[in-house]
C-alpha cells in the first residue's frame, strides 16, 4: 500500500519510463538511466531502495493501474487524472526524506551498516565481551570496521571518546531522530529493535520507520562529511571514495582536476574516448560544481540555446542538422546544464 | 590418549558436550583416519560439529564448501561465537584489494569457507595449495545432484578441486537425500569408496501433524487458536512474503503475543535484530518465508507450522527439523486448504527457462547480456560450465518432471490415510524401520486437543508485555557504553 503510493508520487502526467525510474531507486548508474531521472527530477532518490525487487516494483505499478491512477504502455508510464488527484493527496501525506541526496550518498546502506557495527562492536569491548554475534554485514564492510578497531582500540579512553562523538552526533539530530535511529542500534545486552517493532510502538508503518531512518542517516552522513574533524572516529567509517562517483568516473575525474584532456585521459587510462565522455557526463550530472564551460564552447551554447529555447525536446538529429559537427556528447551535457539550472532556480 | 578420548576431550572442552548425537561419533571416526566419509544426517542434529571437532584434533586447515554466503556468514559468526578467530569467509562479497590480503593469509585460518565458485577460481586454488588441508568439508552435498531440491551447476567443479587440492580427507554433508540422490553425490565427488553414514531422518520428539481447512479463513482462525494455545516459541513458514507481513499483523492484532515477520527483502540489519530477538527468546512466534532458519541455532523452538504447503518433503523436513532439537516434545502443523495445491503449482515452474527461451539464449547470447533475473542467472552459469542447448534443455525438463513428483509427494503426505512418519522414514531411509504408529506420533488435527497430551499447551500466560514508545537515545547510548 504504501510502496505503492510513493511510486504514485514519482510519476507525472507525462510519460515517463519506467525501468529508468526502478533503475533510479536501486541506483544503477548508466548515463542514460541518470540522464532520465535528472530530467524526471528524481535523482535526488538515486538508490534509495537498493533491494527493491523487479518484480515487487511491477506489481505495485500493476495494482496502480488496476486502481486506474496510471496508464502504462511497453516503455512509459504516465498518472491519469484520477492519479494526478490521489498524488496531490498522497504527496503530502506521505513522510518525505529532508536531507537524502541520491548523488551524494549512494553508498549510504553500506555506511549504516558500518555504523551501526562499529556501535556494537565499540560496546561489547567496552564491556570487555568477546562472545556475541556480530552484526550480519557484507564482508567488505566488516574488514573495513574490525580493521577500523584494531587501528584505535589501543588509543587511551577510546570507547569514551567514541560515546563522545555519538553524543555530540545525537545532538545534532532532532530528538524524534536521533530516538529513532538509537532504538535500532545494538551492542553489549542491547538487542535492538527491528523497524517493524518501531512502526507498532509509534503507530505508524514500516515503511514510514524506513524512510525516517534512511533520512536520519544520511542527514548524519551529511553531518560526518562536512566536518570530519569534529568526528575523527566516526568520519573514518565514511568511505570517501564511494560516495560520488563511481571508481572509473572517480579516476577519471581526478584526471580532469590535474588538467587532463579527454584524449590524455583516454591514452593514459587505455579507455576508449567515447567512455571516457561518458564518465563525464555522469560527473556533470552529479557532481554540484561541474565545470561545464570546458567541455561547451560559448558559440555552441548559444547556439543550442537559441535552438532549444524554441523546441525544448529538440533530438540530436535536428540539433546536428542546424550545427554540422555536433557531437552527441555536446548535446547531452548541454541539455544536462539545462536541467542543472532550471533545477537550481526552481 | 586413545582416538576416542582425545575426541570425548575435544567434545567436552571445546564445545562443553559430553556425548554425541546419533551418527556424529561414526562421522568423526571416519573423517580422522583419512577415510572419505558420506553423512547423511537430519536436521537439527549437528552436522557442523562433524567436521569442527576434527579440524581441532588435526590441527591445519578445513575447508568447507557452502551454497549460501549468508550460509557461510552464519557459520563463521557461530566459531566466532565459540571463541574461535581462525575462521573466515572468502566469497564474492569481498573487494578485490581485500581479497587477495586475505589469500595470502589462507594459511592462517583453521576453517575457511568458500562457495564453489569462488574455490574453483585459479587464484583461490593456488592459494590453497599452499595450506595443509586436512579436511574438505561438502557442506550441503546434495546441491551436486539434479535429482535434490537444491542443484546448483557450480558444484559439478568440486570433483576437479578435490584432486587439484589433495585433502587429508574429504567430508560429503546433507540432511536431506534419498537413495538417488546420495548415489549421485557419491559419483558426482568421485567418492564411490566413501565411508557411508546414514542416520534416520526420524525424529521421535517431533509430533507430525497436519489439518485441512475449508478456506483461508477458517485456516487462519484455526492457526490463531492454535499459537494462542501452544508453548513457545514456534515458527509459521509461507511460501509468500506477503502473508508474512499480513498473518503477523493478523496475530498481533488478535493475540497479546510478540510476533515478528521475516523475509530476504527486508534489510540485513532489520534481518540480524529479529534474528536476534528470536535465539535470545523476547519474541513468541515468527511468520517467515524459508529464507529464516539456516544457521538458527535455537534449541527450544516448540512448533513449526506450515501455513502453505511446501514444495517438497525435503525442504519440508528440514524446516520441520528446526523443532525440539533439546530432545523435548515439540510440534510440526501442516495447514492446508483445497488452494493451496495450486498455488503451489504455479509456483513449480517459476525460476525455470522454457524451452524456447533457452534455444535462443544460446543462439544469441548476446541478446540476453544485459537481462536479469534467475532464470537469465542460471543459464549464464550453464553455459559457462561447458553445457551445450541440448544438455541444458534436457536437465531442465527433468527438473521440472521432478519438482512437480516432488510436490505430488507433499500432497501425498498431506492426504495420508497411513502413519506420516512411516512415510518419511521409508521414503528416506536406506533401511527403513518399522514406526511403532500411536497417536502420539502423527494425525489429522481439527482441534488444538493435542497439545495436552504432549504437554505443549501453555499454562500460565508468560508471553512477554510488547514495547510502547520509544527510549530516548542517551539512556540507550549509556546502556551500550
Amino acid at each position: 500500500m504504501m510502496l505503492m503510493a510513493y511510486l504514485l508520487c514519482l510519476l507525472a502526467p507525462e510519460k515517463r519510463r519506467y525501468q529508468a525510474i526502478y533503475y533510479t531507486l536501486i541506483g544503477k548508474r548508466t548515463t542514460s538511466n541518470l540522464y532520465a531521472a535528472l530530467a524526471y527530477g528524481l535523482l535526488k532518490w538515486l538508490q534509495i531502495y537498493p533491494n527493491l525487487e523487479q518484480a515487487q516494483f511491477q506489481a505495485e505499478l500493476k495494482r496502480l493501474q488496476t486502481n486506474g491512477w496510471i496508464a502504462m504502455d511497453e516503455r512509459y508510464v504516465w498518472l491519469t487524472v484520477a492519479g494526478q488527484q490521489k498524488q496531490a493527496q498522497w504527496q503530502t501525506a506521505l513522510v518525505w526524506p529532508v536531507h537524502y541526496e541520491g548523488p551524494q550518498m549512494g553508498h549510504l546502506p553500506q555506511f549504516t551498516a558500518r555504523l551501526m557495527l562499529a556501535v556494537q562492536i565499540v560496546s561489547e569491548y567496552h564491556h570487555q565481551n568477546s562472545q556475541y554475534y556480530p552484526l550480519a554485514t557484507s564482508m567488505k564492510d566488516r574488514v573495513l570496521v574490525v580493521s577500523w578497531f584494531k587501528r584505535h582500540k589501543g588509543t587511551p579512553n577510546f570507547s569514551t571518546q567514541f560515546q563522545a562523538e555519538l553524543t555530540q552526533l545525537f545532538e545534532q539530530l532532532d530528538l524524534q531522530q536521533a530516538d529513532l535511529v538509537a532504538n535500532q542500534l545494538l551492542g553489549h545486552q542491547v538487542l535492538g529493535k527491528s523497524q517493524q517493532q518501531l512502526a507498532q510502538a509509534l503507530g505508524s508503518q514500516s515503511l514510514t520507520v524506513r524512510v525516517r531512518t534512511i533520512d536520519a542517516y544520511a542527514q548524519i552522513l551529511g553531518i560526518l562529511l562536512a566536518s570530519q574533524a569534529t568526528y575523527p572516529l566516526l568520519s573514518e567509517l565514511v568511505n570517501q571514495a564511494e560516495t560520488q562517483l563511481s571508481q572509473s568516473t572517480l579516476q577519471t575525474w581526478q584526471l580532469i582536476q590535474q588538467g587532463a584532456s579527454i584524449e590524455q585521459i583516454s591514452q593514459q587510462r587505455r579507455v576508449k574516448v567515447g567512455t571516457i565522455k561518458e564518465h563525464l557526463l555522469e560527473a556533470a550530472m552529479l557532481l554540484p560544481q561541474f565545470p561545464f564551460d570546458r567541455f561547451l564552447a560559448p558559440t555552441i551554447i548559444q547556439k543550442l540555446g537559441m535552438l532549444m529555447t524554441e523546441q525544448p525536446t529538440l533530438s540530436f538529429n535536428a540539433a546536428q542538422a542546424a550545427l554540422p559537427g555536433l557531437d552527441f556528447f555536446e548535446y547531452r551535457l548541454y541539455q544536462i546544464q539545462r536541467l542543472v539550472i532550471s533545477h537550481e532556480h526552481r | 590418549m586413545s582416538t576416542d578420548e582425545l575426541i570425548y576431550k575435544a567434545l567436552k572442552e571445546r564445545f562443553g558436550y559430553e556425548t554425541f548425537k546419533p551418527g556424529q561419533l561414526e562421522v568423526i571416526r571416519s573423517v580422522l583416519a583419512g577415510q572419505a566419509t558420506l553423512a547423511v544426517l537430519p536436521t537439527g542434529t549437528g552436522k557442523s560439529l562433524c567436521y569442527q571437532l576434527p579440524a581441532y584434533l588435526l590441527g591445519h586447515t578445513t575447508v568447507i564448501i557452502s551454497p549460501l554466503i549468508a550460509l557461510m556468514q552464519d557459520q563463521v559468526a557461530q566459531l566466532n561465537y565459540q571463541g574461535e578467530k581462525k575462521a573466515v569467509a572468502v566469497n564474492s562479497n569481498l573487494e578485490p584489494r581485500q581479497k587477495h590480503a586475505l589469500l595470502r593469509r589462507l594459511s592462517q585460518y583453521r576453517f575457511i569457507f568458500m562457495a564453489p565458485e569462488t574455490i574453483s577460481q585459479p587464484a583461490v586454488i593456488q592459494a590453497l595449495q599452499q595450506c595443509q588441508i586436512d579436511l574438505l568439508v561438502i557442506d550441503e552435498a546434495h546441491c551436486i545432484s539434479q535429482w535434490g531440491i537444491d542443484f546448483r551447476p557450480d558444484y559439478l567443479v568440486l570433483a576437479q578441486v578435490k584432486q587439484q587440492l589433495n585433502p587429508g580427507a574429504t567430508l560429503a554433508l546433507t540432511a536431506t537425500a534419498d537413495a538417488q540422490v546420495r548415489r549421485d553425490i557419491l559419483t558426482k565427488l568421485a567418492l564411490q569408496s566413501a565411508k557411508r553414514i546414514i542416520t534416520s531422518v526420524d525424529r521421535p520428539n517431533i509430533y507430525l501433524g497436519v489439518s485441512q481447512q475449508a478456506d483461508e479463513a477458517s485456516k487462519n482462525t484455526f492457526l490463531q487458536q492454535l499459537v494462542t494455545e501452544s508453548q513457545g516459541p514456534g515458527i509459521i513458514y509461507f511460501s509468500s512474503r506477503q502473508k508474512t507481513v499480513e498473518i503477523a499483523a493478523f496475530l498481533q492484532q488478535k493475540t497479546a503475543m510478540k510476533v515478528a515477520y521475516y523475509h530476504a527483502a527486508l534489510s540485513t540489519q532489520e534481518r540480524f535484530i529479529i534474528q536476534q530477538q528470536f535465539m535470545q527468546g523476547q519474541l513468541d512466534v515468527i511468520c517467515a518465508t524459508n529464507a529464516f532458519g539456516m544457521g538458527i541455532n535455537k534449541a527450544d523452538i516448540r512448533y513449526v507450522i506450515h501455513y502453505h504447503l511446501p514444495q517438497n518433503i525435503e525442504s519440508y523436513l528440514q524446516e520441520v527439523g528446526r523443532a525440539g532439537r533439546d530432545g523435548q516434545p515439540a510440534y510440526a502443523m501442516l495447514l492446508a486448504t483445497p488452494q493451496d495445491t495450486y498455488l503451489q503449482q504455479s509456483l513449480v515452474s517459476s525460476g525455470i527457462p522454457a524451452a524456447g527461451l533457452i534455444r535462443r539464449f544460446y543462439q544469441e547470447p548476446t541478446l540476453f547480456k544485459q537481462s536479469q533475473g534467475n532464470e537469465f542467472d542460471l543459464l549464464r552459469r550453464y553455459q559457462q560450465i561447458g553445457m551445450d542447448e541440448q544438455a541444458v534443455s534436457e536437465l531442465l525438463q527433468n527438473r521440472q518432471k521432478e519438482k512437480h513428483f516432488a510436490l505430488q509427494t507433499m500432497v501425498d503426505y498431506l492426504n495420508l490415510q497411513g502413519c506420516r512418519r512411516q512415510f518419511i522414514v521409508n521414503y528416506f531411509d536406506e533401511h527403513p524401520q518399522q514406526v511403532d504408529h500411536t497417536e502420539g506420533c502423527c494425525g489429522e488435527q481439527g482441534s488444538t486437543a493435542f497439545l495436552e497430551k504432549f504437554n505443549l499447551k501453555t499454562v500460565i500466560d508468560d508471553k512477554a508485555p510488547k514495547i510502547a514508545g520509544l527510549d530516548h537515545w542517551d539512556g540507550i547510548l549509556k546502556q551500550l557504553f
